[in-house]
């Protein structure tokens, strides 16, 4: 060993007597003299007949280049500089003095520094240098990170065979945004692991020498060379692909749809949705959703989600962590989230994580930016509805913030309304705040605040308001680097509140509210390079206050009412594994326990056995004191999917969820309507369940550029609300004689083709599917379509979606998106009669025709500042035109009896082409 | 829980006309045709004073005939809780009526059918409602519009829910009062009898009008709106008047009307629950999955009808009517009366008359010159 150590040794003293005789040469060769309108061949004969430098060059690949220069005693790579500036071409110079002209890379002329130390036998055969481009401040004398070799762990004489495990964070260069979904993997053996919300990786390799690639959203692809020797940290900082700026928003991992274990997982990642035109130019992360496969709406009044075929409530929406009950703003048209604020968005809805539960149909996990760590900035923006801001920096060296406010000046449109409409006023605001603190190397803590706010004042006399309030505190604590826990405690809490003195005798205000106080413990154990083991505790309490009606004003005559309030408790326990069985072969398997206690104090309606429940039915009344247990719910969720890598860029993947939902929205209606209420499990209101198998083909083409995927799922629901005709669902104190226990079947085959590159990028989507509803409840007392499958509310077999934008240069673009999907189906009237002095229509059963079929083009600009770094702030419009065609799409069609007979009528959300223009800055 | 209703038909409404003026166009359904045409059963049993009516008719297809066809020949007997029953009469149209059902005006009672082919139908029994009379109609100026309310209490505290219907009556003129008449090719004296300068207008409402008192703590309907009658309406040009009909009910007619209501007036905003057709409380005894439509209560009627003068309104409400006198020659009436359907009113001198736009010489042509009996 001693032999070894001392070759170390000499080889280090030599490099470093190296280094100082270069520079020693260098000050010594300077060059002086007039190379005006010479070619670069001439100027390389030139230096190198009178210098000792000689240059390599592909004289096809330098060009027709012609010299306009004079220099004064300089130094010959300071004349490269002078003379490459500019012209793409870089050069390399070695220890020899050989300098090597290329365009593109450049010639590495040495090995990395270090390298020697794990190669002694091959220390002598090579000389050290390295390459430097011109112009670039870190030309010189520093390693690029790429060329560096990072030692991990202890470094020790002799590497003992088997795995040590690296982890660390990744993060966004520019400022330091952890950066999540990134992907980090060797080739040989292949072993993979993908950085969490956190940013954090964790990744179990053979010691010794790798190649570590790392790939990450909107990143330039890099790899590190590292020497693992024993366990250890090793963080990562990554580049924006410059190109990339303002680039389509929907990434994927690199390969990452074609490797990943999961399936139906879609990822939105970048923040800049803005060439996505919008009604009104406002930017909106749901209608960005909405363009995915399989996800549907009703109409373009609603940003209410139903992912393959599930309901509006069957969408687990998470902010950070915190349940959003409603996301959208005035009266659905607009998501409630500031995208300026966001940092990532994932649709679980082919195989959902064991982790998350509670919600039939997908999980729509959004997280927020961290705030930038390296300095104080934020951005501005103007649209013809909103304005906002949003302020971001580093506090101290430990803590960073991100907050946002974003909020209407929207009175002007109403006052474009007839007379008798223009009292009437609108707002809407939402406000962010996000922090994040290092306690130490194993220890951090993250804070998130939201709250979000609609009022709708009529005519000066009818009041209408609703808000989203959540706040959540996370703490991460590292054991490990293979093992780390997540506690969070948060409060998600959701009301409205209606009020009216129009008619001073009826004078009311109702008020709703949900609160849920949320506990969980999250575990992640990275055991070894197969196993990774995600665990934890997921706990609820929901308190539910589903009706509060009381007299407004001294003259009402209101009765006051107040529904009892709804408590229970929610739990869950978990355990999944992702298993890595070989290079083609890993299982995500897991499963979730959940267990649900309605709590008193209630009362509950005992109901005439075997008969349909009426109030006319009822027996007697069921009395439960505080916290006593009024009915339990409960069972296994199995989560699984498997992915086999096959020959290409190809995989073929298999899932299947179960999953409980216990607590539902009760809406009649096709849109989620703002006074919608959520009701908790009960005695009578069984909790929904589901069950989804999915099959799904991945191919990548031209070097994973082009993506593509089939998917095709089934599903079963069980105990699906659906409700009688007449159904009175507010202020409804026996709300099971008014509502259906259906049974739901979906199914459908998903298509998609992705380009992430290039001028031309975009993605298209295509979904056929369909979501049908069954009765089966014999108490309901009547029979729905006679008992047979009909098609529900958001049914829409044919869906297509084309979202392109077009990069003319760094600064221009434009974006064309197509929208076309098959009307909605809707109840039609068959007949007509007369009654109550007027002709009336007489309806199909339901949901038995359609609506005429759905078609939406839009376009946009969008025009960015110039790009120079030091300039106060950086600006950028859009201008664009939604609905370019001007289509009158159909958001419903209905009939009314007006003057004594019956009219048809289409009703058009945007019967026009609808312009607009958004400002934004960022300082 | 009724009132909730009010406020959001008026919130619907505004969201409606905010995100979507301008975009309403009228749409044809697709050709549906419906095998099947249903039985209608309108009118009510009533147990005050008056006549006890009621209207069979079929339903039609939807691109069908105006009229209804009604059902003939049926036989429609009123039945009481005690098991007697009352024959009516078949007056023609599909029309039946009894003109009194004595003097049992309480208790319970039901409709039973028995149509020409042999379908028998029967309706769940209703217990007779005594409405309260009605203890005003009211009205105010808004924005320039007249609006008329029902003002209603019950003192026994028993109805809780309502039921209107009114006629409207108005007087209006003709802007010229015309002497003479196009009659045979010839102008000549307008005779006694024929006069055409004041006139009468009845309209019955075609809207369902209810309201429930069942939330609040004393049974009071204040300022119900019943109509608008638009600013410089002719409606209120000289005299009107408004005879309204108040009918209390059950709870099961009202949640009937009130289903109804939703469904065939209330549609068409953005948050509109499935349209369905409402079940009464018919049943078709010979074949129970047959549909009937109708709901049959029982109960009394009480009316009030007032007066509403042009002289109570502000001066500008009536508006000039663009009616220019025209001079015809008394050789170019083939012309102008014959062909270009202008009207006489009076001699100018020997060789011409006095002339003008038919319906502002002729107000028979919008109403009738018979004065109502009620009229002042």
């Amino acid at each position: 060993m001693k032999t070894f150590r001392l070759i170390l040794l000499v080889s280090a003293v030599w490099l470093g007597c190296f280094r100082n005789a270069r520079a020693q040469l260098e000050k010594d060769t300077l060059v002086s003299g007039n190379f005006q309108g010479i070619n670069f061949q001439e100027f390389a004969r030139r230096i190198d007949s009178s210098t000792p430098y000689r240059i390599f060059y592909d004289s096809t690949q330098v060009g027709p280049l012609i010299i306009h220069l004079t220099v004064n005693e300089e130094t010959v790579a300071r004349l490269l500089d002078q003379v490459l500036a500019g012209t793409g071409l870089r050069y390399a110079m070695s220890g020899g003095k050989q300098v090597f002209i290329t365009r593109g890379p450049v010639i590495r002329t040495g090995l990395p520094p270090g390298f020697f130390d794990i190669n002694p036998d091959t220390a002598g055969q090579w000389a050290y240098s390295q390459g430097f481009a011109p112009g670039s401040p870190a030309g010189g004398n520093q390693v690029s990170p790429e060329n560096k070799l990072f030692e991990v762990g202890r470094k020790t004489n002799h590497l003992k065979a088997g795995n040590s495990n690296i982890a660390g964070y990744v993060r966004n260069s520019r400022n330091g945004e952890a950066l999540q979904g990134a992907i980090l993997y060797i080739t040989n053996p292949h072993i993979e692991a993908t950085t969490d919300r956190f940013g954090y990786y964790s990744i179990t390799l053979p010691r010794g020498p790798h190649t570590l690639y790392i790939v990450g959203p909107g990143m330039e692809d890099i790899s590190r060379k590292i020497m693992v020797y024993t366990e250890g940290r090793m963080n990562v900082n990554m580049q924006e692909k410059i190109l990339s700026l303002k680039m389509v928003t929907i990434e994927s991992k690199g390969a990452g749809n074609v490797r990943s274990t999961q399936m139906g997982v879609q990822q939105i990642s970048n923040t800049s949705l803005s060439q996505i035109p919008a009604a009104f130019g406002e930017t909106d992360i749901l209608r960005a959703v909405l363009t995915l496969p399989g996800v549907q709406s009703v109409g373009e009044a609603s940003t209410g989600l139903d992912v393959r075929g599930g309901a509006t409530d069957q969408n687990l929406i998470l902010f950070n962590g915190m349940t959003i009950y409603n996301p959208s703003h005035f009266f659905g048209f607009f998501s409630a989230f500031d995208p300026d604020l966001v940092k990532n968005i994932t649709l679980y809805d082919g195989s959902i994580p064991a982790k998350y539960g509670g919600r039939l149909a997908s999980v729509l996990d959004i997280t927020s930016l961290e705030g930038n760590s390296k300095k104080f900035t934020g951005t501005a923006g103007i649209s013809p509805l909103t304005g906002k801001i949003t302020l971001q920096g580093p506090i101290g060296k430990k803590t960073t913030f991100i907050a946002g406010a974003r909020s209407t000046y929207s009175d002007w449109l109403l006052n474009l309304l007839p007379q008798q409409y223009r009292k009437s006023r609108a707002s809407f605001y939402d406000a962010t705040l996000h922090i994040s603190h290092t306690i130490d190397e194993h220890n951090s803590l993250y804070l998130t605040g939201y709250l979000s706010e609609d009022s709708f004042n009529l005519n000066g006399d009818t009041t209408y308001s609703y808000g989203n309030r959540n706040a959540n505190v996370q703490w991460k604590h590292m054991f490990s680097n293979t093992f780390f826990g997540v506690m969070t405690a948060g409060y998600d809490g959701y009301a409205y509140e209606v009020s009216s003195t129009g008619n001073q005798v009826q004078g009311f205000k109702l008020g709703f509210n949900i609160n849920q106080y949320v506990g969980k413990l999250d575990f992640t154990w990275y055991q070894g390079p197969r196993h990774t083991l995600e665990f934890g505790l997921d706990n609820t309490y929901y308190l539910l206050h589903p009706g509060e009606f009381d007299p407004l004003g001294k003259n009402s005559l209101v009765n006051a009412d107040t529904l009892q309030a709804e408590r229970a408790f929610q739990d869950a326990l978990y355990i999944s594994d992702h298993f890595r069985v070989s290079d083609k072969f890993s299982l995500d398997y897991g499963i979730r326990y959940s267990l649900y206690n309605d709590l008193g104090v209630g009362s509950v309606f005992n109901y005439a056995a075997g008969q349909p429940r009426t109030i006319a039915d009822i027996l007697d009344t069921l009395h439960y004191g505080p916290g006593k247990i009024i009915k339990t719910y409960g069972g296994p969720e199995f989560r699984f999917s498997a992915k086999y890598a096959l020959p290409g860029e190809s995989s073929l993947k298999l899932a299947f969820n179960s999953m409980r939902q216990y607590i539902s929205m009760l809406s009649n209606t096709a849109t989620a309507y703002p006074t919608d209420i959520w009701k908790l499990s009960d005695t009578y209101i069984k909790p929904q369940t589901g069950q989804q198998v999915s099959l799904g083909y991945y191919h990548n083409f031209k070097a994973n550029t082009i993506e593509t995927s089939v998917e095709v799922y089934y599903k079963w629901v069980q105990h699906y609300l659906d409700y009688k005709d007449g159904a009175v669902l507010l202020m409804n104190s026996h709300i099971e004689t008014d509502v259906i226990n259906s049974n739901g079947r979906d199914y459908g085959v998903e298509l998609l083709v992705r380009k992430l590159t290039g001028k031309l990028n975009g993605w298209i989507s295509y979904t056929w599917s369909r979501s049908l509803i069954r009765e089966n409840d014999p108490l309901a007392g009547e029979q729905v379509n006679f008992g047979n499958y009909y098609p529900s509310n958001y049914d829409k077999p044919n869906d297509l979606n084309i979202t392109s934008n077009y990069r003319i240069n760094h600064r221009f673009s434009l974006s064309l998106d197509l929208t076309y999907s098959t009307g909605r189906p809707i109840t039609l009237p068959i007949g007509l009669y007369n009654y109550g002095g007027s002709e009336r229509a007489l309806y199909s059963e339901r949901n038995q025709y359609r609506i005429p079929d759905y078609f939406r083009m839009d376009f946009s600009m969008n025009i960015l500042g110039n790009h120079k770094i030091k300039q106060v702030a950086h600006n950028s419009w859009t201008l664009g035109v939604y609905n370019l065609t001007g289509r009158k799409n159909a958001y419903s069609v209905y009939f009314i009896s007006s003057n004594g007979t019956v009219k048809g009528y289409q009703l058009s959300i945007f019967g026009s082409a609808i312009p607009y223009v958004t400002y934004n800055i960022k300082f | 829980m009724a009132r909730l209703a009010n406020w959001k038909r008026v919130y619907k409404t505004t969201i409606g006309w905010l995100l979507v003026a301008g975009c309403i166009t009228p749409f044809d359904p697709p050709a549906i045709s419906n095998p099947t045409a249903d039985l209608v059963v309108e009118g009510f049993i009533n147990t005050g004073n008056g006549p006890t009516d009621f209207m069979l008719t079929r339903t039609s297809s939807l691109s069908g005939i105006s009229q209804p066809a009604p059902e003939l020949n049926a036989q429609v007997s009123v039945e009481d809780g005690q098991g007697n029953i009352f024959p009516l009469t078949e007056i023609g149209n599909g029309n039946y009526t009894l003109s009194s059902l004595g003097s049992d005006t309480t208790g319970k009672f039901r409709l039973q059918i028995h149509t020409a082919d042999g379908e028998q139908f029967i309706s769940d029994y209703d217990s007779a409602v005594s409405t309260p009379p009605i203890d005003s109609v009211s009205w105010g100026l808004e924005s320039g519009d007249l609006h008329i309310y029902v003002n209603s209490h019950d003192p026994t505290g028993q109805v809780d829910y309502y039921r209107w219907n009114y006629q409207e009556t108005w007087e209006f003129h003709s802007y010229y009062k015309s002497y003479l008449e196009w009659l045979g090719g010839a102008v000549v004296a307008r005779p006694p009898g024929q006069e055409a300068y004041t006139c009468w207008h009845a309209d019955q409402s075609t809207d369902i009008l209810i309201s429930s008192a069942s939330g609040l703590s004393s049974d009071i309907i204040s300022r119900f709106p019943l109509t608008v009658v638009a600013d410089h309406s002719k409606q209120i040009s000289v005299l009107y008047s408004i005879l309204v009909d108040q009918f209390g009910m059950s709870q099961a007619a009202y949640q009937y009307w009130q289903a109804l209501e939703k469904n065939t007036e209330q549609t068409g905003t953005i948050f509109d629950p499935l349209p369905f057709t409402a079940d009464g409380n018919l049943h078709c005894v010979t074949n129970p999955a047959e549909k009937v439509i109708g709901f049959v209560s029982a109960g009394s009627e009480q009316q009030q009808r007032i007066f509403i003068s042009n002289a109570a309104l502000p001066a500008d409400w009536n508006i000039e009517p663009d009616c220019p006198l025209v001079v015809v020659p008394a050789d170019s009436v083939q012309f102008f009366f014959g062909i270009s359907e202008l009207l006489p009113i009076s001699q100018d001198g020997v060789s011409a008359y006095f002339a003008s736009e038919a319906t502002c010489v002729d107000c028979t042509l919008t109403g009738t010159n018979v004065k109502p009996s009620f009229w002042p």
